[in-house]
């Protein structure tokens, strides 16, 4: 016996018709503009930490889908002097029970564990067990595939890319 | 006594039936002492039903109403202005979820609504009455997007869920189907409803069924406005093979409603969209059918059942699946109790959380029958007063349930005597600092909150700023400021009526305070709220705690070089007409200050600051921490005897065996024997770990003796990084339990369950690590997650980090969200039940040492909290008030993406009112007491709000 939340019976029925499929678009965050800081100079660090994010609360940043099952936020990009490589940090976001589709990260990647557990797939050959402050790197090209085999409890994964600008 | 409404000879003509059990015993059903053998001591008055409720709000322009908690079959008639509708009347069938009914009248602001029921020739008085108004009035940004139910929109479906949606709105649901060349076809609409109150009426057959790939969205329409279109779905193949379904049990022979689930009832829901079907085994003609949305269970109606009888069920979408297993109707001699939650004095309702669908529930008191309806809310006849004893009763057809519910009407929660007090006796309004006025009263009435006023205003004498909360008891308000005076006023009229020490004395401050630059806010005069507690059974007084330079009575009592030491007072409660304001005692030195040196070592800088009195069992506890963590001191728990003032040197409570763990808050108590308090950091002024540390813990200790009993210390010494725990721990008696609950500095919220002699960890949110590993990524510095949260029925309501908090560290922005949102924890589930955006009424936050909003209190679910925007926010539970909108519980992430990311979307509570005051309310709480708020604020002003 219970008091449960409930739907009241309706009478209505319907014609089921099949028709063909229309592709989902995915959201590339990879493609979406994230704000530069300033560029290192003399008696400044090269990677200054951006303040930008800090002066105002109001922002409205939002993770958005990279493949099935993994969502990003860019968090800032720095470009070297010469302009020929940059290093953009990312948040990647693995939901509880979620498993992603392979992907790439453009460049060199360090991957941090921030919170959470999962299952990385390299190339899908190599699978690593790795738990909150744990890394990978995963070379330019890398397929990966990441598990959050937690139902309770989100995957953060910190992402630190080194690439060319081209 | 009987109600008046019946006269006694009506009574007696009408027949006396009396409630026996059926025929035969059975077993006891539960363990539970509440539940006991139905001995037919009570007698059904024939004539007499409650009234049903009538949800709000209406609005104008809509047309149909929704009306719950009615007898089955009842017809429920519909007033407008007090004449029938046009559509007059419609038979009740669920009377927990309720009709959803068309009037065919357009409302019109400023109308009033009310319904009555009717059956077996007794008619009940009239139900709540709601008046009609604008919706604009809360929704003044517009109709809130509407949003389809994220799970699972399938091929063949046959139904669709649209949330977010206003009651009394038009809401259609529209599909695109996939065109041959690419592309969508143009939009069909395939089903529309106007909106409930009540979510699980928000839903709607689609004819045609759903094609595959099709993009499904639902707008909503009021008046002349058009919200939405929501954020479209898309079909997806079904589930193959479709799970069976399932029916809810027990069922018991005469019930007509059965309550339906997937696989298995209730932990599996259907699958969305799929055809419920009904069947008796071996019978090829289905007993009854519906399509559902899928997500919770699903009442259908069928004919009486009989003993014996036995249903499977199945789902189709594009096919039908194999039922699954079968469900035999019982005797009636299985009929269980019901079961309902304890009820407080003053209380007009009884609210039933366990009952056999559609089952009548009968309430007597003293075997006068008070109450008869069904479903989940049953008005009674009655205002229940302390120390009734009520018996309920629950009745399907003929059939009388072996065994009632008997339970006496008690204000007590634990052992906590003052915990229902209509007053507000205490910081948190009592022993177990859950910030709860359990009374109904005018700020229980959400109609009445959207009418708050300032009702009178004052400024502190002294000029000082107010950081400890007013109390409010016996028509009086006392509040303690910055510059060291206790002040009692009139509740209600303002009026200054004392303060101690008189301005003969020296106010009470300590010279850190007025002369170091580096002190916490906590340093100045009074910090802490003060307590009531009654001194050998017969004087009311008013306990604070303070520094203390000396009183010149009393020249023994100034301790050291008269710096400002810590201690506590009493002194006489009531207007100055009655000797309120004189002292009646003063403890001993309890915080002691040596120096005034910062960094220096071989000096005491303690304080008791925060710590605002617990009192329990005729003893006073306050806790002590420093003024500045310059060096940190040793955190204790004092106790002081109530009627004496004396220390309690039998008790001892030390944090650590050197130093750190401060206690920067009050003591929790009055449930399972337990006193609850939190504890700082403790690295910085240690080179190595204490060989006793119970710093930065929520811990629970031995009211008589001070040992420890039990802590939950999530942070590692390691990896302290001064995220002190300085919110205390609100103490919960909850459906699963009983347990302390409080946020730690680094936005991590924790419960730790309470047994009679100890308290363990129960859960963490977000669940990350428990405890947390040396070197984790995580912050664990000085962030400012140190706000008292409330607790009410199985919601803990805080200001915390959230699930993103675990993004803190180097993505500050979540966390300077969070200081602008309350979570809605639920204790037993340890999700978030819902998440109030207080931006709009907060100022933007740039840095870790700020916050946004204060403690919050919570009567009957409606919330208030002050702001750093000088906002007092009302805000109402969604079961109080349909919610205004929702959003993911990872913030970050939009609704839209919430669900296939693998986090929930949450309501977002209605905000009933926004009063703009004068000065920062951000460490203040709301005290609720007697039908008013009062509010104090940062600049020192004093309010006095309610209803116009």
């Amino acid at each position: 016996m219970a008091c449960f939340r409930s739907f009241r019976s309706l009478s209505a029925t319907g014609i089921a018709l099949m028709l063909s499929a229309a592709p989902a678009v995915p959201q590339s965050a990879a493609n979406e503009p994230v704000k530069e800081s300033l560029r290192g100079g003399a008696g400044k660090p090269l990677l200054e930490i951006p303040s930008v994010r800090q002066e105002n609360s109001d922002r409205d940043d939002k993770y958005e889908e990279y493949v099935d099952g993994l969502y990003v936020l860019p968090l800032f990009r720095t470009v070297s002097d010469d302009r020929a490589y940059q290093v953009d940090v990312w948040n990647l976001l693995i939901g509880p029970g979620q498993e992603t589709a392979a992907f790439e990260l453009p460049g060199t990647a360090i991957l941090l564990v921030r919170a959470g557990t999962g299952t990385f797939a390299v190339d899908d050959d190599k699978r690593e067990e790795l738990e909150m402050g744990e890394t990978l790197v995963a070379q330019p090209r890398s397929s990966l595939r990441i598990t959050n085999r937690a139902e309770d409890r989100p995957l953060s994964v910190r992402v630190t890319m080194f690439s060319g600008t081209e | 006594m009987k109600s008046s409404r019946v006269p006694l000879f009506v009574m007696l003509l009408f027949s006396l039936f009396s409630i026996a059990a059926c025929d035969g015993a059975s077993e006891k059903p539960s363990e539970d002492p509440h539940v006991v053998p139905n001995e037919g001591r009570f007698d059904e008055d024939r004539e007499f039903i409650s009234p049903p409720n009538l949800g709000f709000p209406i609005y104008a322009c809509s047309s149909n109403v929704t009306i719950t908690d009615f007898l089955q079959n009842a017809k429920l008639d519909v007033f407008i202005n007090g004449s029938p509708a046009p559509n007059p009347s419609v038979t009740g069938i669920d009377p927990d979820l309720g009709v959803n009914f068309e009037t065919g009248h357009t409302f019109v602001a400023g109308e009033t609504v009310f319904v009555t029921q009717t059956r077996d020739g007794a008619t009940s008085g009239p139900s709540n009455t709601v008046t009609v108004t604008d919706h604009t009035e809360d929704y003044p940004a517009g109709l809130p997007q509407p949003r389809l139910w994220k799970e699972s929109l399938h091929q063949c479906g046959k139904a669709i869920l649209v949330e977010d949606v206003v009651p009394g709105s038009t809401v259609v649901v529209a599909a695109e189907n996939p065109a041959s060349g690419g592309g969508f076809e143009a939009p069909h609409d395939v089903g529309s409803f106007n909106a409930s109150t009540e979510w699980g009426h928000n839903w709607t057959g689609v004819n045609p069924n759903f094609e595959l790939d099709a993009r499904v969205t639902a707008t909503a329409r009021l008046c002349t406005e058009t919200g939405g279109p929501s954020d479209p779905l898309f079909t997806r193949t079904g589930p193959s093979p479709i799970p069976a379904g399932s029916v809810d049990e027990p069922v018991i022979e005469g019930q007509e409603l059965l309550g339906l689930y997937g696989e298995t009832a209730p932990d599996k829901f259907a699958e969305h969209g799929a055809m419920l079907r009904v069947y008796e085994p071996g019978v090829t003609t289905p007993v009854t059918q519906t399509p559902t949305p899928g997500g919770v269970g699903h009442t259908v109606h069928i004919a009486p059942a009989s003993a014996g009888q036995q249903f499977e069920v199945t789902q189709e979408l594009c096919t039908e699946g194999s039922p699954g297993t079968t469900t035999t109707v019982l005797p009636c001699e299985d009929l269980p109790p019901p079961i309902i939650e304890p009820p407080l004095p003053g209380d007009t309702q009884i609210h039933v959380v366990d009952s056999i669908p559609g089952a009548d529930i009968l309430v007597f008191r003293g075997g006068v029958e008070i109450g008869h309806s069904s479903g989940t809310l049953i008005n009674l006849s009655v205002t229940l007063a302390a120390g009734d004893v009520i018996t309920v009763v629950q009745k399907l057809k003929d059939c009388i349930s072996d065994w009632v519910y008997v339970i006496t009407v008690d204000c007590e929660l634990g052992d906590n005597p003052e915990a229902c007090s209509s007053d507000w006796p205490a910081f948190r309004h009592n022993a177990l600092r859950n910030g709860q006025q359990p009374n109904a009263s005018d700020l229980s009435d959400p109609y009445k909150v959207k009418t708050l006023e300032v009702k009178w205003e004052v400024g502190a004498p002294d000029g000082g700023r107010f950081r400890a909360s007013p109390i409010v008891y016996d028509g009086m308000l006392y509040i303690g400021s910055s510059n060291g005076h206790l002040y009692a006023f009139d509740a209600n009229t303002g009026g200054l009526e004392w303060q101690y020490p008189p301005s003969s004395e020296p106010a009470l401050l300590s010279e850190w305070g007025l002369t170091v630059p580096q002190h916490n806010p906590s340093a100045e005069g009074i910090a802490a709220s003060a307590t009531i507690g009654r001194v050998n059974r017969e004087q009311d007084v008013v306990i604070i705690s303070a520094p203390d330079r000396g009183r010149p009575d009393d020249p023994g009592g100034q301790f050291a070089d008269g710096l400002g030491s810590g201690r506590v007072f009493a002194v006489r409660a009531g207007p100055a007409s009655a000797g309120g304001g004189a002292l009646v005692w003063k403890s001993g030195e309890i915080a002691r200050m040596t120096g005034l040196n910062p960094g220096a070592t071989d000096e005491f800088h303690e304080q008791t600051g925060y710590s605002s009195p617990l009192l329990v069992n005729d003893r006073v506890y306050v806790g002590i921490a420093d003024h500045w963590d310059n060096p940190i001191q040793q955190g204790k728990l004092f106790a002081v005897d109530l009627n004496t003032g004396a220390i309690d040197t039998t008790f001892k409570f030390e944090a650590t065996n050197t130093r750190g763990g401060g206690i920067w808050t009050y003591a929790s108590g009055g449930l399972q024997n337990a006193i609850v308090t939190t504890t700082g950091n403790v690295r910085s002024g240690n080179s190595s770990e204490p060989s006793v540390n119970h710093a930065l813990a929520m811990v629970r200790i031995n009211q008589t003796t001070g040992a420890e009993e039990g802590k939950v210390q999530p942070v590692p010494y390691d990896e302290d990084g001064d995220p002190d725990w300085a919110a205390g721990a609100a103490l919960m008696s909850a459906s699963c339990g009983d347990f302390a609950v409080s946020t730690m500095k680094d936005g991590w919220t924790y419960a730790g369950a309470l047994s009679s002699t100890a308290m363990t960890f129960y859960w963490q949110y977000p669940n990350t690590a428990y405890p947390f590993s040396v070197g984790d990524p995580l912050d664990h510095g000085d962030i400012r997650y140190h706000r008292s949260g409330a607790g009410w029925k199985n919601l803990y309501i805080t200001m915390t980090g959230g699930e993103v908090v675990v993004d803190v560290a180097s993505t500050p922005q979540a966390n300077f969200d969070g200081y602008r949102r309350l979570h809605a924890i639920n204790v037993c589930t340890r999700r978030a039940a819902w998440i109030a955006d207080l931006r709009p009424y907060t100022n933007p936050i740039n840095d870790h040492h700020s916050w946004g909003l204060g403690p919050p209190t919570v009567t009957r679910g409606i919330v208030f909290v002050g702001t750093n925007l000088s906002k007092l926010v009302a805000l109402a539970d969604p079961s109080v008030w349909p919610a205004l909108g929702s959003s993911c519980t990872w913030s970050s992430l939009s609704n839209a993406d919430c669900a296939t990311a693998g986090f929930t979307v949450v309501p977002n509570p209605m905000v009933l009112n926004v009063l703009d005051l004068n000065g920062n309310l951000v460490r203040t709480e709301p005290v609720i007491a007697n039908n008013h708020l009062y509010v104090a604020t940062e600049n020192g002003r004093l309010y006095k709000i309610g209803p116009r």
